[in-house]
């Protein structure tokens, strides 16, 4: 409902509360200045509410902001050199961290290329659960025989020991 | 020195033109973040990171506004994020508080026992109420109002600051007007 039509029908301490600071800062018409006057001399509820509300709306009047620090430049100047100072330690030990990551990522990467490169060239070790394994052994053997009979398999040499 | 003269020195890096910048703006500055943080050393350390930062960007400062205008635009975006990191550090300390228990508290009585403060209780309690519903307020509103009530800028200079219309700026304090209204009625009442 607007405040013509709150004044109009009378309810005046629910008008009185939507103007309450519009009333102390003296910035609402004056018609309404004088309506609110006039319910504040006579509705003693209202008139303890607004001097609540008053009090603490002014409060900040009254405060004093302190001063500002007579050091404020010498101190000011000094954030900046540091600031500068510790910039050039950030990017210092930006650099270091970094040297530390390429050189851990390198060896990472180089151990796993070893390891792509063994079983590439070894196969991946199912040679050694092959079903015809003895063959294959003998195969290898046949070029490492420490006997001159040729023919004895290595099976049979381990078999001997 | 004209501010126009001043900035041209300043970005040539003329560290006597930074100290006159310094010594013209510092009271302006200091007493808008003040009025942001109500603490006298949050608002020196916000203070100082301001002009730290007009040394740094000078550069990218176009001149199509004043520079006290600029000033202020670098302050409240300071000042706002200071009050926003505070927030979660001050949830986290609520939090510490819960299940640790108050580490200050011996210390907040020992300071309330000094009565050194020229104010009354009264005047103290009624600061915070005060303050606490101006931080209630949205963040616009909070602004433009401060900016009005405690740095006594106009509604035009408000309008440059914040980069809103004329309309806006008078919409944002008769809101927060309302807003303040209605919480020091519910407090008072209740």
């Amino acid at each position: 409902m607007s405040n013509e039509k709150l004044r109009e029908a009378g309810m005046n301490c629910k008008y009185i509360n939507r103007n309450l600071i519009g009333y102390i800062e003296r910035s609402i018409p004056i018609e309404l200045q004088e309506d609110i006057d006039k319910h504040l001399s006579e509705c003693l509820s209202c008139k303890s509410l607004f001097e609540e509300v008053r009090k603490t709306y002014l409060v900040f009047d009254e405060r004093t902001i302190p001063e500002v620090n007579p050091f404020f430049y010498s101190k000011l100047e000094h954030k900046l050199r540091t600031k500068g100072q510790k910039e050039v330690q950030l990017v210092t030990e930006l650099v270091w961290k970094l040297r530390s990551v390429a050189a851990t990522a390198l060896i990472f990467v180089g151990v796993s290329m070893g390891v792509i490169i063994g079983k590439s060239l070894y196969g991946s070790g199912a040679a050694l659960s092959n079903p015809n394994r003895a063959e294959i052994l003998q195969e290898y053997a046949s070029e490492y025989y420490l006997t001159d009979s040729g023919e004895e398999t290595m099976n049979a040499l381990i078999s001997n020991e | 020195m004209t501010d126009e003269e001043l900035t041209l020195r300043l970005i040539a890096k003329d560290n006597l033109a930074f100290r006159e910048l310094v010594q013209k703006y510092q009271s302006m500055v200091y007493k808008a973040c003040y009025n942001l943080l109500n603490q006298s050393q949050d608002a020196e350390d916000i203070a100082q990171e301001v002009f730290i930062e007009v040394f740094e960007s000078i550069s990218q400062f176009r001149q199509q506004s004043k520079l006290s205008t600029w000033l202020y635009r670098i302050t409240i975006n300071k000042s706002l994020n200071h009050l926003r990191k505070n927030k979660w550090k001050n949830l986290v300390n609520s939090i510490e508080q819960f299940f640790v228990g108050d580490k200050n508290a011996n210390l907040e009585i020992e300071d309330k026992s000094a009565n050194d403060s020229p104010y009354s209780i009264d005047y103290l309690e009624r600061g915070k109420v005060l303050q606490t519903a101006i931080d209630s307020l949205p963040e616009n509103q909070k602004i433009a109002f401060t900016l009005n009530k405690f740095d006594e800028l106009s509604y035009q200079e408000i309008t440059e600051i914040m980069d809103l219309s004329l309309a806006s700026v008078e919409s944002l304090i008769h809101r927060a007007k309302i807003n303040l209204q209605k919480k020091l009625i519910d407090y008072y009442k209740n």
